[in-house]
């Protein structure tokens, strides 16, 4: 055997821990965990020492070290007392390892285990390996220079190695075992007796094991000569021999008679059909664990205590039970159960226990060994069962339940655990490349993918071409990446035509990528085939064209036969190798059903066609942009109306001028004819006519005839100029129109139906309920009024919350409910209305409603009311509405996160909305949400409040008046208004504004307002005086200022300045509150502040995007990244609570994150979810060292994970605490 | 107060830094070197004085001055929100930082506009801005500022032993909105 160093000739502890420190890191390579951490527990108790007063060993401590070496090769050696030493070693008092009684035991229990498991294991591998590797480098050889003999022999060695790996992950457990055991046999040698003639041999068997691969029936003779070879030392009987022979030929030879067309299957003996790798993993595990049980089986013929026997045995069945029944063996683990009650049979009657029965049950492991090496076969399993009905067992298999078994033995369902790879369809239908969107598709997620679609099919196409050109492995790590990120997008969505194609394509990829080898010309055309198709499904889906890719259905086709292909023999070296004749016939296959496929295409489209109209995706500021300027043309459209409303006044004037001025005229001419008449002043000519005998026209009358003509005239024309004006008030009112309805339709564009985030609200409901145990229904109504979006948007928040509220604290538990006489289940709704142009959602729960005395209860604690105080129950109902009011003592997963009704109630505030409460006590409670919708234009008063002139829109107004001195009154202090029969409080406008009062003593007339609060109540308000009444847009203060309490914005005026719009009702509802009896808060909580806060990083928008939707709605302040730098970076800036993160993503990945974070002080305890589709252990095991936590496969279970983010979550709070 | 801590921005799109960039700027709060030896970097900014303080701003930032504006007076606000002012179709706040940073008033202000469309704010300043040239010190512990601007500074700086401070407009805002909203009347 090899030599160890000494570790009673190195003196020093540093070199003790340097020996087993490489012990653990050894241990840790070779899988004995138990080992590395007993290694790992001694290098930290002697570095404790070394660091401490007394850093010199004892000599007990010392000597016991010094075995150490020894009892690892002891324990290697697989001696259970070796373990033992182990674990006493381990609570040695000088060590003084700190470590209650029970890790102690796990630890024992761990070395236990593995070597156990490494026994169980048909062969040496691990134990010669390890004991190679594991063992320190004699301190005399590692100065000595390799010769060629012994550099070839460690070639030999690692050649031997790989061989031994590639046959175990083909099945091929006969080469396997050959390998292993001239490695074992050649690490067994010293170095100095390799002889020229064992290299030679060595050198042979490598070539007979690469003809193996060919034909196994002939090389089989030749490696077992070289097996027998004297210089190799095999020590192996002839009954060994003629089982390795067996297992080296039968495999390989039963797979050639049974399925003549596959004969390139490498697969020895194992399946005829594909069998995923993860299935196999599962099988080797089931191989081993009957070893097991065969080896207690060999031990009770040695010994006497057969009870004792009998009873671990039932043990190890009931645990191979459990194990068939994971990995999908419903059958075999219906045979161990029957075998295990005949065992107990056994336990209950030692006494006739023969060595017959051991025998029986002996040959029964056989039989499910056999059956587990070629468990897809037709007659599998049938052995078992003849075995099992022998009449010598106590209790045989009965006909019937023989039957049951029979057919459940034969299928075996790889689905029960989803580390199992589902089983690759053979054939592409229809289905599978259906574009069809659910019914039920979440909008947001969809939009999400087809954003990300066209960009990601391009991405594919270019790496699959690069591919064409030649290029590189990177290539192929690209696609397989996209294909990955589809493939889950698509599933998240539902869009099963893409994720079918994509998983295909990644499992090809993957394929390519492990083999670390190009595809060849072949598949890269069918690749590209596949990259079009998927281009064409992402331009279906988009809109740019009008049918789905033809020829999807064969593409698929073409995939599932090389993915299949794949599956059965790995990537073939040759070009020749192409499935072409499967191919072939498949298409010929495709050609027969070529109409009704064509057919079914053009249903798929037309049905399609009706969901998928056209659509551009527009950045919302481009929106907001044409609103603005929509909104700029209409304040435009007003100041031309404005100054065309000017001039018709000034025509007006002038008509009535050029009325006076025809007036005038006209006296001016009858003045000239009386003169005319009777004076004959005008001219003095002597003529012989008499003025009746002839007009005589003077000059005065001419000029003056001119003077009326004139003066008609310019009426005229004033008129026309009138009627032309009149027709650009037409144009103008027409352009105003239209640029109403162009706003209009842009505010249009905002507008989703409240349907959009009805599933959001059930799945929430639904998970409260789960959560709380409660049971209840949903029942919407009016969903499907179109809202503003970001309206809608921001009301989602409030609305969980209030939801959440109603499950956690609204509904009773199910008993009450009966007791209570009222239905178990309970009932929740929201219903959706319109009211002016306010958003009102009343979210009615029939649960316990609002504990009054426990408000009140409350109230007097905190020190707000006295606690004989009389408070109505108006008063109690604002009381929740404050901060950090609850009644609640205990935080809940669902409402309880300090999120309570106040902070509901500050988000509505501070969205510009109210919120009223309605409660019957045991009837349930009315949550009452109004928000108000985007107004950008209004009608609207200027009015005047001192020096402020401000804008006063429709909003909660009722009525304007002139009121005269008389309609006023005064009751004590208050000023009322007395109008028909109805009397209303007086305020004025300065006083809500906290303006100086500006209003002349006695005025006969004042312009009052009658404005209706949000709690019906109507007060008048009196204005300094009305300036004008105008259409305005209302805009608001700009980013930084998003909301001034009274205020709903500001106008720009005619003139260019700028108005405020006064929110009167709210003005009235502020100055209400500040005349109240109650403190005011002082600190407002923000919504959020108090959330956990959890990390997503995900490099998949779509995965990014539901997470982020799931947590947020669950109650958690979500952050996010898209891959672990930008994760980092996030993380100098803030701790979350919890963080989930994907495997895969680029420039860091999940395992490299999560180690990264491990070592950071501030978050090494960080809890960590890794969720990816990414199934084996292997990778499990990744994770599992690098710190996560929990480790969740795709597709996440919303429940199930919620359940895990709360239980990590409450761990740390114990922790802390 | 525990609300206004500081909240990490979104991540930018465009800007991805370079894998060993990101982790080198990745420390352990424990870490006693980073408070030891401050950070130096020479940037561009622009600078502006209200009173006796500096104040520095991103120098890429957009921003005029707008003296001939007519600011529009709002009743009831807070007395730091001097009114709104129309520049070009925009409704911007006028803050007075005088008020808010409690410095005494000059008669010779100026209204400064930074940044473009909604962003837009307006402040009432001393002197003209100018561009700053100097080594930005990111450490600890600062100089005793008013409350306000302790939210609201990143970094700062010191030139002709005057400190310049680096505020950012968000968390500013973020702390006023805050007053504005609980206010009321």
């Amino acid at each position: 055997m090899t030599q160890y160093i000494d570790i009673a000739e190195t003196t020093s502890t540093e070199d003790s821990i340097a020996i087993i420190d490489q012990f653990a890191n050894q241990a840790a390579e070779a899988g004995y965990y138990g080992l590395q951490d007993a290694c790992l527990l001694i290098i930290e108790a002697l570095n404790e020492r070394l660091q401490s007063e007394s850093p010199d060993l004892t000599a007990d401590l010392k000597r016991t070290l010094q075995n150490f070496p020894s009892l690892v090769d002891a324990y290697l050696q697989k001696l259970p007392a070796a373990a033992e030493s182990i674990a006493t070693l381990l609570s040695h008092p000088d060590l003084n390892i700190p470590l209650v009684e029970d890790e102690f035991l796990m630890i024992a229990q761990a070395l236990t285990d593995d070597i156990a498991v490494a026994d169980a294991s048909d062969n040496n591998k691990l134990v010669s390996d390890d004991n190679a590797q594991m063992l320190p480098e004699p301190v005399g050889t590692t100065t000595e220079i390799l010769t060629p003999d012994t550099q070839t022999l460690a070639n030999h060695l690692g050649t031997l190695e790989h061989c031994a790996d590639h046959a175990a992950a083909n099945g091929q457990y006969g080469l396997q075992d050959v390998c292993l055991l001239v490695i074992d046999a050649l690490n067994e040698r010293a170095l100095d007796t390799i002889t020229p003639e064992l290299l030679a041999q060595l050198d042979n068997l490598l070539t007979l094991i690469a003809a193996h691969e060919r034909e196994p029936q002939n090389a089989t003779e030749g490696i077992l000569d070289v097996i027998r070879h004297p210089e190799l030392n095999v020590s192996l009987t002839e009954d060994e021999l003629t089982m390795l022979q067996s297992l080296l030929t039968e495999g390989s030879g039963a797979s050639q008679d049974e399925v003549p067309k596959q004969n390139e299957n490498h697969e020895t003996g194992l399946v005829s059909q594909p069998v995923p790798p993860a299935t196999l993993e599962l099988v080797e595990l089931l191989v081993m664990e009957a070893q097991l049980i065969d080896k207690l089986l060999t031990e009770i013929s040695s010994d006497n205590a057969l009870a004792d026997h009998l009873e671990r045995l039932t043990d190890e069945l009931e645990r191979y039970t459990n194990a068939s029944n994971i990995a999908g063996f419903s059958g075999l683990a219906q045979i161990c159960k029957h075998v295990q009650a005949n065992v107990n049979h056994f336990y209950q009657d030692t006494v006739h226990f023969t060595d017959n029965h051991r025998q029986l049950l002996h040959d029964w492991l056989d039989s499910v060994k056999s059956y587990l090496a070629d468990f897809s076969e037709d007659d599998a399993g049938l052995a078992l069962i003849a075995q099992l009905s022998d009449a010598q067992w106590p209790l045989p298999l009965t006909p019937e339940s023989a039957l049951g078994i029979l057919s459940q033995i034969r299928t075996i369902n790889l689905s029960t655990d989803n580390t199992v790879s589902h089983k690759r369809e053979q054939f592409a239908t229809e289905e599978d490349v259906s574009l069809i969107l659910p019914n039920d598709v979440n909008q947001e997620l969809l939009d999400i993918l087809l954003q990300e679609l066209p960009a990601y099919t391009q991405e594919f196409s270019e790496a699959i071409h690069n591919l064409q050109q030649g290029g590189s492995t990177e290539d192929i790590d690209i696609a397989q990446r996209i294909a990955h990120t589809l493939k889950g997008s698509a599933n998240t969505v539902g869009i099963s035509g893409i994720a079918e194609l994509t998983h295909n394509l990644e499992d090809i990829l993957e394929a390519c990528a492990k083999a670390n080898r190009l595809p060849s010309k072949a598949l890269v055309s069918v690749l590209i085939d596949a990259a079009d198709c998927l281009e064409g499904m992402s331009d279906f889906l988009i809109g740019h064209s009008n049918e789905p890719p033809a020829g999807a259905c064969q593409v698929l086709q073409e995939v599932l036969d090389w993915a299949n292909l794949i599956d059965q023999h790995g990537l073939q070296d040759s070009e020749d190798t192409t499935p072409s004749v499967q191919k072939y016939d498949l298409i010929d296959n495709l050609a027969n059903t070529g109409s009704t496929t064509d057919s079914d295409a053009e249903s798929t489209s037309t049905t399609t066609q009706g969901q998928q109209t056209t659509a551009i995706r527009v950045p919302s500021e481009q929106i907001d942009a044409l609103l603005r300027m929509s909104g700029e043309s209409l304040i435009l459209n007003s100041q031309a109306n404005e100054r065309l409303r000017r001039i018709k006044t000034q025509l007006q004037a002038m008509d009535t001028q050029f009325k006076t001025l025809q007036r005038l005229s006209d006296e001016l001419e009858q003045l000239i004819d009386i003169k005319d008449l009777t004076g004959q002043t005008l001219n003095n000519s002597a003529q012989d006519f008499d003025s009746l005998e002839m007009d005589q026209y003077n000059e005065l009358y001419t000029t003056s005839r001119r003077l009326i003509e004139a003066a008609f005239d310019a009426r005229e024309m004033n008129l026309d100029a009138r009627n032309e004006l009149e027709q650009m008030g037409e144009v103008l009112e027409y352009q105003q129109r239209l640029v109403i309805d162009t706003q209009g339709a842009i505010m249009q564009t905002r507008l989703v139906p409240v349907a959009s985030i009805a599933s959001r609200l059930q799945r929430t409901l639904r998970q409260t309920c789960r959560l709380t145990g409660k049971n209840s229904t949903l029942t919407l109504s009016g969903e499907h009024l179109m809202i503003d979006s970001d309206v809608l948007n921001s009301m989602i928040d409030p609305l969980m919350h209030i939801l959440r509220n109603a499950v956690d604290h609204g509904l009773e538990s199910e008993a009450e409910r009966l007791a209570a006489g009222k239905q178990p289940v309970g009932n929740i709704t929201l219903e959706f209305d319109r009211e002016g142009n306010n958003i009102l959602v009343r979210c009615r729960d029939d649960g316990r409603g609002l504990d009054f005395d426990a408000i009140r209860q409350t109230a007097a604690t905190r020190g707000v009311i006295q606690a004989d105080q009389v408070v109505s129950e108006e008063e109690l109902k604002r009381f929740i509405l404050r901060p950090n009011f609850s009644t609640r003592t205990e935080s809940t997963q669902t409402s309880g996160r300090g999120v309570g009704m106040n902070a509901v109630h500050f988000q509505v505030l501070s969205l510009g909305g109210t919120l009223t409460l309605h409660s019957k006590p045991g009837h349930g409670l009315t949550v009452e949400l109004r928000l108000p919708l985007p107004i950008s234009r209004s009608h609207a008063l200027l009015a005047m409040a001192g020096p402020y002139r401000v804008a006063i829109t429709s909003k909660g107004l009722k009525q304007i008046l002139y009121a005269v001195a008389d309609d006023f009154f005064t009751v004590g202090d208050e000023q009322m208004l007395r109008l028909d029969d109805a009397v209303y409080p007086v305020t004025t406008l300065n006083k809500l504004l906290r303006v100086a009062e500006n209003r002349k003593k006695n005025q006969r007339h004042s312009a009052v307002l009658l404005v209706q609060q949000q709690d019906e109540k109507i007060s008048a308000i009196v204005l300094d005086g009305i300036v004008d009444s105008l259409d305005i847009v209302i805009k608001d203060f700009g980013q930084y200022i998003k909301k001034i309490p009274g205020y709903i914005g500001a106008a720009i005026l005619g003139d260019g300045a700028v108005a405020p719009v006064l929110d009167v009702p709210e003005l009235l509802r502020l100055s209400a509150e500040a005349r109240g009896t109650y403190v005011e808060p002082i600190e407002m909580i923000e919504p959020g502040a108090l959330l956990p806060k959890v990390l997503v990083v995900d490099d998949s928008l779509s995965q990014r995007r539901s997470l982020e939707q799931l947590l947020s709605d669950a109650g958690f302040a979500v952050y996010i990244a898209r891959d672990g730098i930008e994760a980092i970076e996030l993380l100098t800036d803030f701790t979350p609570d919890i963080m989930l993160t994907d495997l895969e993503m680029p420039r860091m990945n999940g395992i490299e994150l999560t180690a990264h974070v491990r070592t950071q002080t501030r978050l090494k305890d960080l809890p960590i979810i890794m969720i990816t589709s990414r199934t084996t252990q292997k990778h499990h095991k990744m994770a599992e060292d690098a710190g996560v936590d929990f480790y969740i496969a795709k597709p996440v279970r919303e429940d199930d994970l919620l359940t895990k983010i709360q239980h990590l979550l409450e761990n740390t709070v114990a922790q802390i605490e | 107060m525990e609300i206004n801590r500081f909240e990490p921005s979104k991540p930018d799109n465009a800007v991805k830094p370079l894998p060993t960039h990101a982790l080198d700027s990745f420390q352990a709060t424990e870490d006693p070197k980073v408070i030891a030896t401050p950070d130096t970097d020479i940037e561009t900014a622009l600078g502006f004085r209200v009173g006796t303080l500096g104040l520095l701003l991103d120098a890429s930032i957009y921003c005029e001055i707008v003296d001939q504006a007519k600011v529009s007076l709002l009743p009831n606000v807070q007395p730091w929100l001097s009114g709104v002012l129309n520049l070009r179709g925009n409704i911007v706040p006028v803050v007075d930082l005088h008020i808010l940073l409690k410095q005494d008033k000059s008669t010779a202000r100026h209204l400064f506009a930074v940044d473009r469309g909604k962003k837009t704010v307006a402040f009432w300043i001393d002197g003209y801005p100018q561009m700053l040239n100097t080594a930005l010190l990111y450490a600890t512990p600062q100089p005793v500022l008013p409350d306000v601007l302790t939210q609201a500074t990143t970094k700062y700086r010191i030139q002709d032993e005057q400190i310049w401070l680096n505020i950012s407009l968000d968390k500013l805002f973020k702390s006023l909105t805050h007053y504005t909203v609980q206010a009321g009347v």
